[in-house]
């Protein structure tokens, strides 16, 4: 019997080839998009799922108020974790980690790379963690200052062929490790990437500054935390608030701030912790499932396809379903067969499905910034995943049909050699109507997705972002002659102004607690600050309000002079910009000076966040990370060569690297370019499928109408008249589906647009457009098929009969 | 084996009641061979349909080897069906996209028959009806006749004790036509199949032995009388 099905579902296939190919091609790519999208989830949800440990791990965050705003960082301070540890009998372990702040500079003989995952941590590290030591005993490779485990990449890196115990590496030409230990390089998905993991202890020398491993109030290092079985983490985070009580309480006295703990399970913070100073970039829950919903629509609307198409031709099957029934056929056997039918179907898309995956893969990698690979969640679980899919497909596009088609009487169909196939129109049209508003909402998301991008390219910053090339100064040998690359940089013709800072708009940002001199030290407040060399202001093109900018003719201006933005005049208390010129205000190191200049706010971090009140300060100091240079308006290509000719002078061991500010500030919104993408390519696939279906509908619609079509034309109806009659029954349906998803993409986009402090705004008009696009396409889709029965010579269909 | 009292079939249109078959009152017993003549849309087909049980009247009763069909369960109606049933059709109704072979194993892949069992019947009927070589041809490939012959194979595959027709000849050339009636004939005079076909063609009418006339949903005649054999015997004589 089943044989006997099988041989009837694949004829079935070969003799309606275009049937066929619409089926296969539309399940192939919903199931593919289905495969992508459950491989960047997979990826997404085994963040740090992979320690031993992984449900007793927490880390300490912070959350709380200054007098600024409130606070709600990652990081936690140097002193909790050992008197934590000491303290709460369910910690087992507590122990530190101190990612660098920027990439340090490493070296073993003639062997030099920078690195990023330079990392400092408790000796204890590996009781908590499952970094797990090839070379060297856990116990004892971090115990002393200096010492240093390196990964296995690192190892070949550094020397290749060789022993790495013992052998000493050079950080940031000043200190040295010797290294005690290889490490298993660690696995990408984790929130926190180690390279190298060197001792804690280490960091008594003032690498980090001074006493960095015994401060109680400054958040700078990020606090893990092992828990005995079976605590509870709420009642854990009141204990640790009772010591933040007792402990901080009197620091925090007169300091108006508060802080309060805040414990994450280790496996949340990939995907549910947004705080400031996190460790890398951060997935997005809502991102996934607003994945795993598009996952399921396309598959959905793959299934649809082959619902629609298989009712639509059910007039050809009628017949076939009631001499079945006629020799003996119950409709439990009919249901099976129409049922396996559609098993067949997606047994075969699958394997299109596949292939489509493996072409696909590559550039999704791309578009994702990931390394998935078709295996990467396991071979059992992959194949499970595929015969899974196979099944629910199988079910779900074959449910419909086969209950329908099981349903026809002999007699009715028996009678007549035609019979139409009508029953089903209505929820026809409903399936079709579905598949436009998923389309409708993906495409208008899309189109949101990039206006806001548009958007944040021209959104006025408060500076001119054009024609500045930065040049990042990576080394203290760079930074040290600075003023001397200053100097040359700035007499080219080319170049129109240069400064420098510790930090800048989209890279680095500072805080400082500042406060007017004449208030109590419990009213300052914690302000964005820009550690610079003269000419910034003019540099940048920031617009000055009031007083003056730095000004190299002023000796006293890099002792303490300050410029300060609108909203710093009004959070600091001063009654008008005029106002504050020349009060003194105090930042925290003690440094007290006048404010001499104020200008207008400008947007230093991205447009996901409110502008700060900020300060710019001058600095004596050869301690400039980032270096600024105004060129020409047309002479940039001039300056980057002038520019690297004097670099590659000065420091010729040193490699000449720039880029862009306006192209810098755009890697801001790296998630939300990767977003619209994802958008826009699944957007892509969903219409494509869509069409795929609405293409096979009109054509079995154009099949049914062709002697009407035919009677009509022998009336005297014109080509255009009968193509615009077919034509608007699919245009009604893209309206109805409009209507629908109008107003869900309105409400979705909007809340989306509300992650951003300036947003563009998009109304009706957007959402027509993307309606009309909508309509052009499907109507495209369907003009082939409908010109085709039009133009027909209406005697062969009629003869036909 | 057949017996119909009071048998009508209406449906609605709009308001309307319309009447298809009107008070039926019939019995057939087996071994006859029954011809159902009438003008088109007299209820010929609705009646044959009826019969087979593929349709239910609107009133009446009809029992089939003395036991009421109303009061049949839809399994055992369908174990009717595959036991005593065999239906041929104007427009052959083979399945497309299953070969003469396919074809005709399909109603013992329904009543679940051996698969050795299975390849020696369908080998037989293949053999008995000169089909051997067009075993693995599909419906498309075939002429009519052929085609039709197919259907009359399938239909007696399962050894019916009643074979339905409804115009089987109707789309046949008289020749073809001929050959279908002859295997009717013999059936029926061989094997003691009970055969009810549905014609327009006096001359196909005569290869039964009892003529129904069907009028407006109505018997209006109903001739079983023994005076046309002899004619028939001199028919086939002379053909
Ligand atoms: N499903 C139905 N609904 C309404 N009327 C029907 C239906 N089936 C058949 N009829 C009507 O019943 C009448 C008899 O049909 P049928 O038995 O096919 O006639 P015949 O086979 O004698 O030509 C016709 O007038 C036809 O229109
Ligand atoms: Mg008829």
């Amino acid at each position: 019997m089943f044989r006997n099905y099988l041989l009837v579902a694949l004829r079935n296939l070969r003799s309606r080839k275009g049937y066929a190919f619409i089926n296969i091609a539309g399940l192939a790519i919903g199931m593919a998009s289905f495969f992508l999208i459950s491989l960047f989830i997979q990826d997404e949800l085994s963040y740090d799922q992979f320690h031993k440990n992984s449900d007793r791990i927490y880390r300490l965050a912070l959350r709380g108020n200054t007098r600024n705003g409130s606070l709600n960082t990652a990081f936690s301070a140097s002193a909790w974790a050992p008197e934590l540890e000491a303290d709460i009998p369910e910690i087992e372990r507590a122990i530190r980690i101190k990612p660098p702040n920027q990439m340090w500079m490493v070296n073993y003989e003639t062997k030099q790379f920078y690195e990023k995952g330079f990392i400092f941590a408790d000796s204890t590290v590996f009781e908590v963690f499952d970094f797990n030591l090839v070379r060297g005993d856990p116990q004892q490779v971090l115990a002393v200052p200096f010492t240093v485990v390196v990964s296995e990449n690192v190892a070949a890196r550094y020397f290749p062929g060789e022993d790495p115990i013992g052998k000493t590496i050079n950080l940031d030409s000043a200190y040295d490790f010797v290294i005690t230990g290889v490490m298993e390089d660690y696995p990408e998905q984790s929130h926190l990437n180690a390279d190298f993991l060197a001792s804690m202890s280490t960091l008594r020398t003032p690498i980090y500054g001074p006493n960095f491993l015994e401060q109680p109030l400054r958040p700078q290092v990020y606090t893990y935390l092992l828990v005995s079985e079976g605590t509870d983490a709420a009642l854990l985070q009141e204990k640790i608030a009772d010591y933040f009580d007792r402990r901080l309480g009197p620091l925090l006295q007169g300091q108006g701030a508060t802080m309060k703990p805040l414990l994450q399970p280790l496996t949340d913070i990939h995907l549910r912790s947004n705080l400031e100073a996190e460790i890398q970039a951060n997935g997005s829950i809502a991102t996934v499932m607003t994945l795993g919903a598009i996952a399921l629509f396309i598959l959905l609307i793959a299934c649809i396809n082959y619902m629609n198409l298989a009712t639509a031709r059910s007039a050809g099957r009628a017949r076939e379903v009631g001499m079945r029934k006629v020799l003996g056929a119950e409709r439990g056997q009919l249901i099976r067969q129409f049922m396996g039918e559609s098993m067949v179907i997606a047994g075969v898309s699958v394997v299109f499905a596949l292939l489509f995956l493996m072409a696909a893969l590559p550039t999704f990698n791309v578009l994702i910034e990931k390394n998935l690979s078709l295996l990467s969640a396991g071979i059992f679980e992959t194949i499970a995943v595929f015969v899974g899919v196979v099944l629910v497909c199988g079910l779900a596009a074959g449910s419909y049909p086969a209950f329908f088609l099981s349903a026809f009487q002999p007699a009715t169909v028996l009678k007549g050699a035609s019979s139409r196939g009508t029953g089903s129109n209505a929820l026809r049209r409903g399936l079709v109507v579905f598949q436009f508003t998923t389309s409708i909402v993906l495409i208008a998301a899309t189109v949101v997705v990039f206006k806001q991008l548009e958007y944040t390219r021209n959104k006025n910053l408060g500076f001119d972002r054009e024609n500045i090339l930065v040049v990042q100064l990576t080394d203290p040998n760079i930074r040290n002659d600075y003023q001397i690359l200053r100097q040359r940089v700035e007499a080219l013709p080319s170049v129109k102004a240069v400064s420098a800072s510790q930090s800048g708009p989209g890279y680095l940002s500072q805080y400082q607690m500042v406060r007017r001199q004449a208030v109590a030290v419990e009213d300052q407040e914690y302000d964005l600050t820009f550690l610079s060399d003269f000419d910034f202001v003019e540099t940048l093109g920031i617009k000055m309000v009031a007083g003056r900018s730095h000004s190299r003719d002023h000796p006293a201006d890099s002792l303490g002079a300050f410029i300060i933005s609108e909203k710093a005049v009004a959070t600091l208390g001063f009654a008008s910009a005029e106002d504050a010129i020349n009060q003194n205000v105090v930042l925290s190191g003690g440094l007290v000076g006048p404010v001499i200049g104020v200008v207008e706010d400008f947007h230093s971090k991205s447009l996901h966040q409110r502008m700060e009140p900020t300060i710019i300060t001058v600095i004596d100091q050869q301690a400039f990370f980032y270096m600024f240079i105004r060129t020409e308006a047309n002479s940039t290509r001039e300056a980057i060569a002038d520019v690297g000719r004097i670099w590659n002078d000065m420091y010729p061991a040193y490699v000449y690297e720039y880029s862009f500010l306006d192209e810098d500030l755009q890697k801001m919104y790296a998630a939300d370019v990767q977003l619209g993408r994802l958008f826009g390519g699944f957007a892509l696939l969903t219409i494509l499928i869509a069409c795929l279906g609405l293409f096979g509908l009109a054509s079995y619609t154009a099949e049914q109408r062709t002697k009407e079509i035919g009677v009509r034309k022998v009336m005297g109806a014109s080509v255009v008249g009968l193509m615009m009659m077919l034509i608007r029954d699919f245009a009604v349906y893209i309206g109805i589906a409009f209507a629908i998803g109008a107003p869900l993409a309105y409400i979705g986009m909007h809340r989306w647009l509300d992650t951003f402090a300036y947003a563009t705004s998009f109304g009706i008009g957007t959402l027509l457009l993307v309606g009309m696009l909508t309509l052009i396409i499907s109507v495209a889709t369907v003009s082939y098929q409908t010109f085709r029965a039009a133009t027909a010579n209406p005697v062969d269909s009629l003869r036909q009969e | 084996m057949i017996k119909l009292e009071k048998i009508t079939k209406s449906y609605l249109h709009g308001f309307n009641r319309t009447f298809v078959l009107r008070n039926i009152n019939l019995e057939i017993s087996e071994g006859e061979f029954v011809s159902v003549m009438g003008p088109s849309g007299s209820g010929k087909s609705t009646l044959l349909h009826i019969l087979g049980m593929l349709d239910e009247p609107s009133s009446g009763t009809y029992c089939f080897f003395d036991k009421p069909v109303q009061k049949i369960s839809n399994r055992k109606r369908t174990d009717l069906h595959r036991e005593y049933i065999g239906f041929v059709f104007q427009a052959y109704h083979l399945i497309d996209d299953l070969t003469v072979y396919e074809n005709l194993e399909t109603p013992l892949l329904y009543k679940k028959i051996k698969g050795s069992e299975r390849k020696s019947m369908v080998a037989e009927m293949l053999d008995r009806f000169n089909m051997v070589a067009k075993r693995d041809l599909f419906p498309s490939q075939l002429s009519g006749g052929q085609q039709q012959l197919v259907g009359v194979a399938r239909a007696l595959i399962m050894q019916p004790k009643l074979i339905l027709a409804d115009e089987p000849t109707g789309n046949l050339h008289t020749s073809q036509g001929e050959v279908v009636m002859d295997w009717f004939r013999r059936l029926n005079k061989e094997l003691g199949v009970t055969i009810i076909q549905v014609t327009h063609s006096e001359h196909w009418a005569s290869y039964g032995d009892r003529i129904i006339e069907l009028e407006d949903g109505r018997v209006s005649a109903d001739n079983s009388a023994t005076e046309t054999v002899s004619t028939e015997l001199s028919h086939t004589e002379s053909s």
